[in-house]
């Protein structure tokens, strides 16, 4: 995906993906998909935006040797996706899903890391 | 003998990411339903995960030019041992990049909500679920080649 396809603004604690027809290959469950199994090719399009602000962190972990300054807050999504034997998945619109986890984050890790 | 991870298993089991206590959910249920979509012409009430279309647990992007580094930790759901996956489940707190070396943007989003699928060759929706982890990381990384880069990259 382009660089434009992610929009950042942490200062209002909003960002957005919009990732068109991305070639993928469906494993059709997440065991086969970590066991590298069977699969076919596939294609997914998705849209998600974050929004809102739950609260804030600064985290600073030098056993995993990154610092993060984080906004908790809420995301939805819409997506749909097929594969090459004809199977197809359309999700319902954005309003419709709801967020168990979100957050929108500066981070420097590795070599980047100073606490 | 059943070989096949079991829903508790896929966190318990990873020595790796132990250190976070992270949200689980998604990929509980991704282990448990695993009753997918694919074959299942007339079942309502599966489950559409992400991760069965996922390329890869960090898809890097056309544009980047060098493949990012992975993070050292990350889970390792089929036990000590086995391969790790370098990525931690969803939590506050947690690492939530899957690339090391990494200074930039970061986004993840554990969603839920309903669909349609359609059978190969039919056009009679079957409603579904889905169980989402996505993520993002945009910002400057050094790639394996050890030269410094710009980059977007996504986990699906």
């Amino acid at each position: 995906m382009p660089d434009s396809a992610v929009n950042v603004n942490l200062r209002e604690a909003k960002a957005s993906i919009r990732v068109s027809t991305k070639a993928l290959v469906d494993y059709h469950d997440l065991v086969s998909a970590l066991q590298r199994g069977p699969h076919v090719p596939a294609s997914a399009s998705y849209h998600i935006v974050w929004s809102g602000n739950q609260g804030t962190q600064h985290v600073v972990d030098p056993v995993n040797r990154f610092v993060s300054d984080v906004i908790y807050d809420s995301a939805q999504m819409e997506w749909h996706a097929r594969n090459s034997i004809g199977f197809r998945f359309v999700s319902d619109p954005t309003s419709t899903s709801f967020s168990l986890f979100a957050q929108l984050a500066h981070e420097r890790n590795g070599a980047f890391f100073s606490s | 003998m059943n070989d096949t991870p079991q829903p508790s298993d896929i966190v318990a089991r990873s020595p790796v990411m132990r250190p976070y206590v992270g949200h689980e959910h998604f990929w509980e249920r991704a282990f448990s339903r695993r009753q997918f979509i694919g074959a299942a012409a007339g079942v309502t009430g599966a489950l559409a995960t992400s991760a069965i279309w996922f390329p890869n647990i960090a898809l890097a992007d056309g544009v980047a030019t060098a493949a990012p580094r992975p993070i050292p930790g990350g889970i390792q759901p089929f036990g000590p041992g086995t391969e790790i996956f370098h990525v931690f489940v969803p939590g506050k707190g947690a690492e939530m990049s899957s690339i090391f070396d990494f200074d930039g943007y970061l986004g993840v989003a554990v969603v839920d909500g309903t669909g349609k699928a359609y059978a190969p060759g039919s056009d009679t929706p079957m409603p579904l679920v889905f169980d989402t982890d996505m993520r993002f990381m945009k910002g400057r990384y050094i790639g394996l080649d050890g030269e410094r880069h710009r980059g977007t990259f996504a986990f699906i």
